[in-house]
């Protein structure tokens, strides 16, 4: 049986730091996917940094009570934390941070290309209320890394962002079942992709159109799905591959209370965090090449 | 010097807030006294308050790579103060905020307001007032300096904002419509010629 579409919106336009993004969640009265709290869509755009650009700290910020998860489409991205981490990814590649109990991070996207084009999406993926206190975490994936399944009948593939399908399992840490997938759908090709009872669904369609269960989707939009249901459909009816980002997981129980960059179980924790950003317990990004 | 904030939460969400409920939100504020010229907030630092501005007036300016400055706010009695990006997400703020007249404000910290969301029902009302009438300001704003010819910019001021003329050096209102104040100084005479 077919999972039915609930809700399908189109986000809403933000600003994070010089860059015109896509909110798409919280928004339109969804919370959360699972334990996915956040996701911004960076729109397509050209970027003057090199791998070799040092960030000048004014994007800076801390993070608590989440994960970060950033995945880029074209162009790298470099990573920087106040625990001394540092690593850059190219197209196809992830930035995975856990902020735990509170960290620093900035993260500068580069041209890799003559078009010097960067695009990308970044979760906030909401931790157990018992890792919100762990330290902090920290890995990159880079694009060859991550695991792929061909899709039967030459249809597509499907690239494991985060948690498994089948037998293929990313390196990315989980603390609940979630998962992140890139569906990469050939030309005229049509896949029923199958779901699993309990967990939450949604599906991204970062450019182009795609037809989810029939109904037309693309160019910066969700859909979210209901309970229930087998399977989802997915059908690309031009003559390019189609990008699909599917992803959500077991809802979250726990209270969801968020302000600005943290994400906690109570206003006390929020305050805290707060707190702990002006007491400097977070640490210093040192910025140097690496 | 709380009862102008106090009357300011019951006009806005259009109830009379307990005194129960107000003395959690006379806790979670302090006064803050600024003489003319002295700082809130220096760019490259993170904006630790959101200020209420009991008197005075303040303005929220950013210096680009010429030295030129540019206003994007002003704030006077009864209205707020602060880089809403900055404060909220802990980013290193783009903008001074710079007291243009002696001050007067009381302040708080997400640290405080967090709390206070949680305890003060009418905080929050009035919080979610402010964001939908921050948000339909900041559009118009963007709006005027995205399409707006000099002559349509001067009317959006003596519309929106007519106390600012009175108050207000005539470069810093054109810094603030983002034209210079030659043309300020012009397209003024031409409207207030066509008005008498």
């Amino acid at each position: 049986m077919i999972k039915a579409i609930k809700q399908i919106h189109g986000g809403i336009n933000s600003t994070v730091g010089e860059y015109l993004v896509n909110r798409l969640i919280p928004e339109n009265g969804i919370q959360a996917v699972g334990p996915i709290v956040f996701l911004d869509h960076l729109y397509p755009t050209v970027v003057q940094s090199d791998a070799h650009t040092i960030p000048d700290g004014s994007f800076a910020h801390p993070h608590r009570g989440i994960a970060t998860f950033s995945y880029v489409f074209e162009g790298g991205l470099s990573h920087y934390d106040s625990q001394g981490n540092f690593n850059q990814i190219g197209a196809g590649g992830i930035q995975w941070m856990k902020a735990g109990r509170g960290i620093i991070h900035d993260e500068l996207p580069f041209a890799t290309t003559q078009d010097k084009k960067f695009h990308s999406l970044q979760f906030w993926i909401n931790l157990p209320s018992a890792v919100k206190k762990e330290a902090p975490d920290y890995m990159a994936v880079q694009p060859q890394e991550v695991p792929e399944v061909e899709l039967p009948d030459n249809t597509g593939k499907l690239r494991i962002l985060l948690g498994d399908f089948g037998c293929a399992v990313s390196n990315v840490r989980t603390y609940t079942p979630q998962f992140i997938y890139h569906l990469k759908l050939n030309p005229k090709s049509a896949y029923r992709f199958p779901v699993k009872a309990g967990l939450d669904y949604a599906a991204f369609v970062p450019n182009g159109e795609v037809l989810i269960n029939e109904a037309v989707i693309g160019k910066s939009k969700i859909a979210i799905f209901e309970e229930g249901g087998d399977e989802i459909e997915f059908r690309n009816p031009d003559i390019t591959a189609a990008d699909i980002i599917i992803f959500g997981g077991a809802p979250y129980k726990e209270p969801i209370i968020s302000r600005g960059p943290f994400v906690m179980n109570t206003h006390s924790e929020i305050a805290l965090a707060y707190r702990d950003f002006f007491d400097g317990k977070y640490g210093n990004i040192i910025y140097q090449k690496q | 010097m709380y009862e102008m904030l106090r009357n300011y939460i019951n006009e806005i969400t259009t109830s009379e807030i307990s005194n129960d409920e107000f003395k959690l939100i006379e806790q979670a504020f302090s006064l803050k006294v600024m003489k003319k010229k002295q700082f809130l907030l220096h760019e490259g630092t993170i904006c630790k308050y959101m200020s209420f501005i009991l008197k005075g007036a303040l303005r929220q300016y950013r210096i680009d790579d010429k030295g030129v400055e540019h206003i994007v706010r002003f704030g006077i009695e009864g209205w707020w103060m602060s880089d809403r990006q900055s404060f909220m997400m802990l980013t290193p703020s783009k903008y001074n905020i710079e007291a243009i007249e002696d001050c007067e404000l009381l302040v708080t910290t997400n640290e405080q307001l967090a709390q206070l969301t949680e305890r003060s029902p009418s905080f929050l009302k009035m919080a979610h007032v402010l964001d939908q009438r921050n948000y339909i300001a900041t559009e118009e704003r963007m709006q005027v300096t995205l399409s707006h010819t000099a002559e349509e910019r001067f009317i959006y001021l003596l519309n929106s904002y007519p106390a600012f003329l009175q108050r207000f050096p005539q470069t810093m209102l054109a810094s603030f419509l983002g034209i210079t104040p030659e043309t300020f100084s012009r397209v003024r005479k031409q409207v207030i010629s066509g008005r008498s």
